[in-house]
This record gives structure tokens, C-alpha cells and sequence, in this order.
């Protein structure tokens, strides 16, 4: 197939998930019990605050609750697509303003995540198949396992057991910005990264690891085998080669676990992020702040996995070349 | 026949030894939650105001909490609830999934494309936020977490079965009941269900993994299993972090438990993967 073909399937696919994820979240936000006006009147707990039904009634008109779902739909999707996403029913400051002063905390949380994650996980999964059943194997593969079976709040509270009991330290918790204090910073994100990026190492060496297998049972490895040629020349120019194109996708894949994963370490390290900017407004049933934010992570995943995909046609020379 | 289901588990168990590990921890994790009323040394939920904070000991074998409540006794009980949820939820989102799978697998056309359509949608949400979200709007519960995780786990059920029943529809085997009249049903339920079984166990295996972990992670950030209820995540949560200086192992057997179990699951898993896909052999 012509890749500009291609690359516009994937394109208009992209912006089709877009609009069936904004879907699901409005018919989420529907299906509660009641509708959000009982909502937000009732705290969320099922106390009544002894609102009275016409001021329910006028509640649900300024909402627009009142309208035709489609119109309801229509302009909802509006309101998150163009950034007016109103003011949070507790604070009353605007969302999008709270957001893009806590959007870099994430951003750099995620970001230094997934560098340690590809940097630990890509080589571990290569060492472990090309030593495949040895201890080698063994041991990457059960240090692999513990990045995806520990729970990131676990480790992170161990983290911060063990610094004070054994070597009175604590990691620096709170947020400081990169411009304004650059070592405190990285001192304030090294030790969520890294917990982050354990669990993405896991799941990258996982999958690194079960690619190169793949390509190790094919033919051409075979033949390239039986020619004799060097080892090393197999391994590098005809396994890595074709191993490590499909690892791109699953990096878009651990790009995506690793958001969940920064929601807790937010909460953990205290770093006023947009997951612990999402986890409070959940706790308080804030939901002018809960649906933008989550429309943003699901975009988020949406967008990574197609530039993703771009990438791997862009290097993949099968599709390059037609 | 008891011998040969013996001697094949020991072989398997011999050339698989990280699965057979899996597999004890996941027995013996099982048997805690089934036998949790009977092994508790004490109620898991009563406060005593003389034992609070102790070590582990013989009158309490993992220590007591900031309540004076019996650590053994809330992990083996809270095995009840991580592994009752995780199950309940997996089964669920499985079941749906699987067979929207098959369905769309099957007909193909527009019930396939809806199909691979929502299933992108709903995967393109990360697992917790999906999960806050619901949890958001449906309240923390038991029942609210069961929602949740099924219905992470219901689009990965749903394209592990629809790509089986694409290959398996193209069989011989399958046109040749089709010429002998079987209907459209009848081919699904007889020929190719079987077929999905295989990845479908090793799944449902490594999601109850992803389950327990999600269950605890909404719990200890006190959107899970509403307290008293011991919850191996919200043990984690306030408290146990408050009073590690002085009592660590408040948190430190909770996780315990859930890294343990989650390890089980996926060393179970993916032992699993490897016996029933025999591409995955070594040469």
C-alpha cells in the first residue's frame, strides 16, 4: 500500500477512536444514578442538602440537562475539544488553568519514566532471549516479572521505609520547577521515575524479549545460520533489525501504563500533577474536572499510539517501499 | 488416570519450574481465601486497645496495627476480597468480551468493525484513570471495582477470542459442517470456542494479576473497598504509611501479599502461554 494511503487511514482512524472514546466517556458520565444535577446536590455522598425540586430542576436547565441527548452530546464534545472546560464545582478556579500549571509535573514524571524504562527494559530483553533458558534468562526475566507484579505504591513506600529507618533519608517529597530549581527538581522526580520506570523496564523487556525469540525461530536467521555466518553478525544485522521494529509499539503500549502509574506516584511524592489534580477531584465527585481530565489522558494514549504507528511505518521499509 | 494427570503435572513442573511455583502460590493463595475463617487467629475487624502496634510474636504471628487489629487475620481475610474481586471482575469482562469476540470474529463485516472500534476506544483509556472514572461517578464500592475492572479487561478478552475465530472460520473442518448443514451457532459453540480456550486460560491467568494490582490501587488510594473491610491496598493506604517509622510491618505484608499473588499469577500465566502455544518452545 502507498504509505501516504496509509498514513491517512491511520489518520482518519485515529480521529474516529477519538470520537467513540468521547462517546463512551459521555455515556459513562449518563449511566450514573440520577443524573449529575443529584450530583452535585447531593455532595455525591447521598446526603441531601435539602435542595428542593424546582431548585433541582433549575440546576439541571443551567446544565442543560433539560435538552436532547445529541444536543447535550454535541455540545459537550465542543466544550472539551475548544478547552472551555468551565470552573471546578468546588474551587470555582477554571479547570483549564489548573490543568496547564499542573501538565508539565506530569509531563516530566512520564517522560523520565519511560527514558529509564526503554533504557533498562529494551537491552534486559534482548540479553534474556539471546540467553534464552539460562541464568542469565532467568534472572532478567524475574527482575522483569517484579516491575510488572510490584505495585508502584508499594515500592514506593518501601522506598521510603527503608530510607528513614536504615539511612535516616527521606526522599525530598513536594514540587519544585525545572527553571526555578533545577537540582532540586530532579531530586524531587528521580525517585518516582524510577519506580515508574522499573515497571515500564518490566514490561518493555517482556516484550523485547518475546520479539527477538520470534525472529530468532524464523527462516532467514536459519539460513543466515547455515551459510556460517559470525554470530554476532546474525544477532546484529538480521535479529536486532527486525526485533526491535515491533518494540516501538510497545512503547506507545508502556507509554500508556506508565500515566496510570504516575496517577499514584503523584499521590505518594506529593507532586502536584494532573493525576493528583484527577484523584481529588474523584475523591470530591468534582465532576467538571474529572471528565476533561480523563478526555485528556485518553487523547493522550490516542495520539502516542498513532505517532507511534507513523514511526514504524516510517522505518519499516516492508511498508516504506510498498 | 489420577497417575497420568500426576506425572504430567511433574513433568510440566520439571521443565517449567517458575510456573510451578506460580501455581503453588496461587494454591496456597486460594486456600487462604477459602479457609480465611477458619485459619484468622482473630476477628479481622475488632479494635484492642491493649495491642496496638505490636511486633510480629506468637500471640500475633505478622503483628498488630494502630487499632490493635490482628495483621494475619486482615490478610488472610483480605485474600478473600482480592481474589473474590478479581475474579468476579475478570469473569465478567472475560465472558463479555469473549463472546462479543466470537461474534465479531465470526459474522465479520459491520459487527466486526464496531467491535475492533469500541475495543480501541475503551483501550485507549489507561487502566486506573478508566477505573477513577467510573468510580467517580458510581461512588467506591465493592460492586463499583467489579464494574471497573471488568470492563478494562472486557476488550482484551474480546480481541484474544475474535482473532482465534478468524482463523479458526477459515478451516476445512469448519466449511465442511457447514455443507453438512450445522448451523451458524452451532459451529461457534462446537468448533470454534474450542479453539479459544487456549489463549483465553492463559489471559484470564495474567488479568487476575492486573486485577488484584488495579483492586489495591484504587483501594489504596481510598476509592476501592470501603474501610473496615480489610483490603490488602487500603492497609497500605494512610496508617500504614503514617506508622512505618514505628510499626513497618504494617506495610510491608500487605504488599507482600499483593506482590506475591500477582507474581503467582503471572509466573502461572505465563508458564501457561508457553505449554499451550507451542510456537513459544525453545529449539
Amino acid at each position: 500500500m502507498d504509505m501516504k494511503v496509509y498514513l491517512f487511514r491511520r489518520l482518519l482512524q485515529g480521529v474516529l477512536t477519538l470520537f467513540l472514546v468521547s462517546i463512551v466517556i459521555f455515556v459513562i458520565l449518563r449511566v450514573a444514578p440520577g443524573d449529575v444535577a443529584d450530583l452535585i446536590i447531593t455532595g455525591g455522598d447521598g446526603s441531601s442538602t435539602g435542595a428542593t425540586s424546582q431548585e433541582r430542576e433549575e440546576l439541571r436547565q443551567t446544565l442543560g440537562l433539560d435538552r436532547s441527548l445529541l444536543r447535550q452530546y454535541v455540545e459537550w464534545s465542543w466544550d472539551m475539544a475548544t478547552l472551555s472546560w468551565g470552573e471546578s464545582l468546588f474551587t470555582g478556579r477554571s479547570v483549564w488553568d489548573d490543568f496547564f500549571r499542573k501538565l508539565p509535573v506530569t509531563l516530566q514524571l512520564s517522560l523520565m519514566g519511560l527514558f529509564i524504562a526503554v533504557a533498562l527494559g529494551v537491552p534486559l530483553g534482548v540479553a534474556a532471549a539471546l540467553k534464552q533458558d539460562t541464568w542469565m534468562d532467568y534472572l532478567a526475566r524475574i527482575f522483569a516479572l517484579g516491575g510488572v507484579s510490584l505495585p508502584h505504591f508499594w515500592l514506593a513506600t518501601l522506598l521510603l521505609i527503608a530510607g528513614v529507618r536504615y539511612f535516616t533519608w527521606s526522599p525530598p517529597l513536594g514540587y519544585e520547577s525545572v527553571i526555578d530549581a533545577p537540582w532540586r527538581n530532579i531530586t524531587q522526580f528521580i525517585w518516582p521515575a524510577l519506580v515508574l520506570g522499573y515497571s515500564g523496564a518490566g514490561l518493555l523487556s517482556r516484550m523485547t524479549r518475546s520479539a527477538v525469540l520470534e525472529v530468532m525461530r524464523q527462516e532467514y536467521i536459519r539460513t543466515a545460520m547455515a551459510k556460517g555466518l559470525q554470530t554476532r553478525a546474525i544477532m546484529g544485522r538480521h535479529t536486532l533489525r527486525n526485533a526491535l521494529l515491533p518494540v516501538i509499539t510497545v512503547i506507545g503500549i508502556a507509554f500508556a501504563a506508565l500515566v496510570s502509574g504516575s496517577v499514584v506516584l503523584e499521590q505518594v511524592f506529593v507532586l502536584p500533577g494532573v493525576g493528583l489534580f484527577l484523584l481529588e477531584a474523584v475523591k470530591f465527585r468534582d465532576y467538571t474536572v474529572v471528565q476533561p481530565i480523563i478526555v485528556f489522558f485518553a487523547a493522550w494514549v490516542v495520539l502516542v499510539n498513532m505517532t507511534v504507528d507513523v514511526i514504524y511505518t516510517w522505518l519499516n521499509p516492508q511498508v516504506r517501499h510498498g | 488416570m489420577d497417575n497420568v494427570v500426576v506425572r504430567w503435572l511433574g513433568r510440566t513442573a520439571r521443565d517449567k519450574p517458575l510456573g510451578a511455583i506460580g501455581g503453588v502460590v496461587v494454591l496456597a493463595l486460594v486456600l487462604i481465601a477459602l479457609l480465611a475463617p477458619l485459619i484468622a487467629t482473630a476477628d479481622p475487624v475488632a479494635q484492642d486497645a491493649d495491642s496496638i502496634l505490636l511486633s510480629p510474636g506468637t500471640d500475633h504471628w505478622l503483628g498488630t496495627d494502630n487499632l490493635g487489629r490482628d495483621l494475619w487475620s486482615r490478610i488472610a481475610h483480605g485474600a478473600r476480597v482480592s481474589l473474590g474481586v478479581g475474579f468476579i471482575s475478570i469473569a465478567i469482562g472475560s465472558v463479555l468480551g469473549g463472546v462479543a469476540g466470537l461474534v465479531g470474529g465470526y459474522y465479520g463485516r459491520w459487527a466486526d468493525g464496531v467491535l475492533q472500534q469500541v475495543s480501541d476506544a475503551l483501550m485507549a483509556f489507561p487502566t486506573l484513570v478508566l477505573a477513577l472514572g467510573i468510580v467517580a461517578i458510581l461512588g467506591a464500592s465493592a460492586t463499583n471495582v467489579i464494574v471497573a475492572i471488568a470492563l478494562v479487561q472486557a476488550p482484551r478478552a474480546a480481541r484474544v477470542v475474535r482473532s482465534q475465530a478468524l482463523a479458526v472460520k477459515s478451516m476445512e473442518y469448519v466449511a465442511a459442517s457447514r455443507l453438512v448443514g450445522a448451523g451458524s451457532v452451532q459451529i461457534m459453540f462446537k468448533h470454534v470456542l474450542p479453539h479459544c480456550l487456549a489463549p483465553f486460560i492463559v489471559i484470564f491467568t495474567n488479568a487476575l494479576g492486573i486485577a488484584i494490582v488495579l483492586e489495591a490501587s484504587l483501594s489504596f488510594l481510598g476509592l476501592g473497598i470501603p474501610a473496615p473491610e480489610p483490603s490488602w491496598g487500603g492497609m497500605l493506604a494512610g496508617p500504614g504509611r503514617d506508622y512505618f517509622n514505628v510499626a513497618p510491618w504494617m506495610a510491608i505484608w500487605p504488599g507482600v501479599a499483593i506482590a506475591l499473588s500477582v507474581y503467582g499469577f503471572n509466573l502461572l500465566g505465563d508458564a501457561l502461554r508457553d505449554v499451550l502455544d507451542p510456537r513459544q518452545r525453545p529449539l
